[in-house]
């Protein structure tokens, strides 16, 4: 049982602040993906949680408990790294024994949780070997094995699955999602990828140069992104961007764009109008929220096909839409017709999926 | 007009057979990609296409002539690598310059050569900056028009993405696509990642182990694989594979397992030869071709949700059948309900994309 909370949390290494006072909880049992790109922070969440590296500024807590005076090695935290970090002289089951000799358990007690372990993680034929005789997913089992034998109350992973090839990296993020759920112990997972977050946290804290940019369900970052940077980072390909600007339109509010009008909902209008601190506005509109067709119809907008990537049952259409390049989505079989290169097409933006970011704070105002 | 046609190409280093009767024909202005995980043969392929690697036997022919015995520098190809390899401290006219000046062209010749390829490649404003001052999609275009100014009848790009983040790799492979279409000029691409492979080529060569295992068509790749090792590399999440055996009862085929029988449709009944019945064979059916359901129906196969991973529009749902797990994937909207953990559900799968294979040879029968 434990819940982590960091409460205006600053890192500084020599000038740079890496980390500018982030606020972030995470509850007992929940599963928290910490993605951005390299250089965000995320690695240094981890490290402060671990009492690896201290703040110099705000506050740990586990359990509600203030910890930034506990040394890592009281917090009862277990860590998995992307280099496993096995003991090559040991075999599987000395590797896993070893935190528990160290802790003082009795012998009796380490035989019984590592055989229930090598059941769980099925290396009941591979508990003898040396790491070398391990190919890389089982490396990895024997250091998530290592590290849950203790019965931490609190996983924290840095890219555990950074090592492993494509294929693999899928199927362990589904083992790992549902180990971690029949365990139920609190976890901290980095990432930089966008696609490994979404599937495995309960939660996703997106960070970019220090900062928190949002936390939510991975539904709630695809589909209502605070900024455009989480805009932009969550979702392959990423969402378009189009330049526009607040009107009023008799009584309505809309945005117009050189190329299209979007009405602003009536429900959402006065908030918009309210948050927007100028006219200037960021539409964004995801790649499978836009209908291609072949001919003409009401409110779509002429484009020409510009590079035509296939993608298993997809088909992603990058389009010339006047000066800009946009992309979109779309099932093959739904489709109706094959794009060809240089070929006129026409666009509608599925307008209930519009995104409105404001230009100069880039917060979302819709 | 480059064509390039390889036949029966060995390659050994030492004990070790690393290219195993490669043939292949690669047409005019085509992109043809090399596809396959580590130690496949791909990279080696490339360098004898190059003049790196000398063949142990077989023939290598550039527009009919054949140049198993012609220096690398005399072949008249050029090479992307990885991490484009700009000169640091030449600028892009510098760069441009640097290949012709090896070959003593007059001074006009080369002025000349360097506007031709900068009003192409839109890079008259950048010709006096250096690489450092230019962003990843300028630095690339360098690249390109450094190979391209010698009018090299034939490109060889080694992974010229792996560098690159998740983002602008998805992005730099549409431009470096659509620039490959606008210049016309043969190349020979090599990944090992199959989403890439799928979105840049013409034509794509799985290989493993030294051969190759299929040639054909992003979308023939995709949707008729020649074999079990295609089948489960290309896609994400990769196909499911499930043993079977075909039965017979009252003049209906039947697959079935230990957790299912389901009758086969009569038009792919008639593919299969007498000769499968009773046989060891592998159904693959790819995520994206299970349909879900929460009510039972007839024909479908029990089954319980024991992971979710969403994955921005789509859901990725692993299913237990028994001891087996299997991934489905769907498009939110479509699914056309919540799958919750532990739900019992239905599934279908659709016979217009199921495949069987036989579990000793692996090849495709339907």
């Amino acid at each position: 049982m434990a819940s982590i909370r960091l409460e205006n949390v600053t890192v500084r290494y020599r000038h740079n602040d890496v980390l500018k006072g982030i606020n972030l909880t995470v509850e007992d049992g929940e599963f928290c993906a910490l993605v951005g790109p390299s250089g965000c922070g995320k690695t240094s969440v981890l490290r402060v949680i671990a009492g690896l590296t201290r703040p110099v500024a705000g506050n740990v807590y586990m359990d509600g408990q203030l910890v930034n005076d506990v040394p890592s090695g009281k917090r009862d935290i277990a860590m998995v790294f992307q280099r496993f970090a096995l003991y090559p002289y040991m075999t599987t089951r000395e590797n896993w024994a070893f935190p528990l000799i160290a802790a003082g358990l009795p012998q009796r007690e380490i035989e019984a949780r590592i055989h229930a372990m090598s059941e769980f993680l099925s290396m009941g034929p591979l508990m003898d070997r040396y790491p070398k005789q391990l190919s890389g997913g089982q490396q990895q089992r024997v250091a998530l094995g290592r590290a849950l034998v203790r019965r931490p109350k609190v996983f924290l992973m840095d890219e555990p699955l950074g090592s492993q090839d494509a294929k693999m990296r899928i199927e362990m993020r589904a083992k790992l999602k549902k180990l971690q759920m029949d365990l139920g112990i609190t976890t901290a997972y980095v990432t930089h990828d966008q696609v490994e977050a979404q599937a495995i946290g309960d939660k996703v804290a997106v960070m970019e140069a220090g900062v928190i940019h949002q936390v939510g369900t991975p539904e709630e970052i695809y589909d209502k992104p605070a900024t455009l940077f989480v805009a932009g980072f969550v979702g392959t390909p990423g969402m378009n961007f189009l330049h526009g600007s607040l009107q009023r339109e008799d009584d309505h509010l809309v945005i117009r764009h050189p190329l299209f009008k979007l009405a602003v909902p009536p429900a959402i209008a006065a908030s918009v109008e309210a948050r927007a601190s100028s006219q200037e506005v960021i539409i964004g509109f995801r790649p499978e929220h836009i209908i291609l067709q072949q001919s003409l119809g009401a409110d779509s907008i002429p484009a020409e096909v510009y590079v035509l990537e296939p993608q298993s049952n997809k088909l992603v259409v990058s389009l010339k839409l006047g000066q800009e390049i946009i992309r979109v989505q779309a099932d093959r079989d739904r489709l109706g017709f094959e794009p060809r290169l240089g070929q006129q097409v026409f666009v509608t933006f599925e307008q209930e999926f519009a995104h409105i970011f404001d230009k100069v704070t880039g917060r979302r105002i819709s | 007009m480059s064509r390039v046609v390889l036949l029966h190409l060995h390659c050994w280093y030492g004990q070790t057979h690393a290219v195993d009767d490669v043939t292949l024909e690669v047409e005019d202005g085509e992109l043809c990609v090399l596809l396959g995980p580590t130690g496949c043969g791909k990279t080696s392929t490339l360098r004898m296409i190059a003049g790196f690697v000398r063949p142990t036997s077989g023939d290598i022919f550039l527009d009919g002539r054949r140049i198993n015995d012609l220096y690398p520098g005399d072949r008249n190809i050029a090479m992307i690598f990885q991490s484009y390899a700009l000169y640091p401290h030449m600028t892009v006219r510098q760069q441009f310059a640097f290949p012709l000046k090896a070959t003593k062209m007059s001074a006009q010749e080369i002025e000349q050569r360097i506007k031709e390829t900068a009003d192409f490649l839109h890079m008259h404003e950048f010709l006096d900056r250096y690489p450092g001052e230019l962003s990843a999609g300028q630095q690339q275009r360098v690249a390109v028009g450094r190979a391209l100014i010698r009018r090299p009848k034939l490109f060889l790009m080694d992974e010229p993405l792996s560098q690159l983040d998740a983002r602008l790799r998805v992005e730099m492979r549409a431009t470096l696509r659509r620039l490959q279409q606008d210049l016309g000029i043969t190349t020979i691409y090599v990944t090992h990642d199959q989403m890439e492979a799928q979105s840049v080529a013409d034509k794509i060569v799985v290989m493993n182990l030294g051969r190759i295992q299929q040639i054909g068509s992003p979308l023939e790749i995709y949707a008729h694989p020649a074999n079990l090792f295609v089948a489960g590399f290309i896609g994400s999440p990769p196909m499911n594979f499930l043993d079977c055996r075909l039965e017979q009862q009252q003049g209906q085929l039947y697959v079935c397992n230990d957790h299912f029988a389901f009758p086969l449709r009569p038009d792919l009944a008639q593919k299969v030869g007498h000769d499968s019945l009773g046989r060891p064979l592998v159904l693959g059916i790819r995520p994206e071709h299970i349909r879900l359901s929460p009510e039972a129906k007839a024909g479908a196969i029990p089954a319980e949700v024991y992971v979710l991973e969403p994955q921005s529009s789509e859901l990725i749902v692993d299913l237990k059948l028994g001891d087996l797990i299997l991934k489905m994937r769907g498009d939110k909207r479509e699914i056309g309900f919540r799958p919750h953990l532990n739900q019992q559900v239905w599934m279908e799968f659709q016979q217009d994309h199921l495949h069987l294979f036989d579990k000793g040879t692996e090849a495709s029968i339907i």
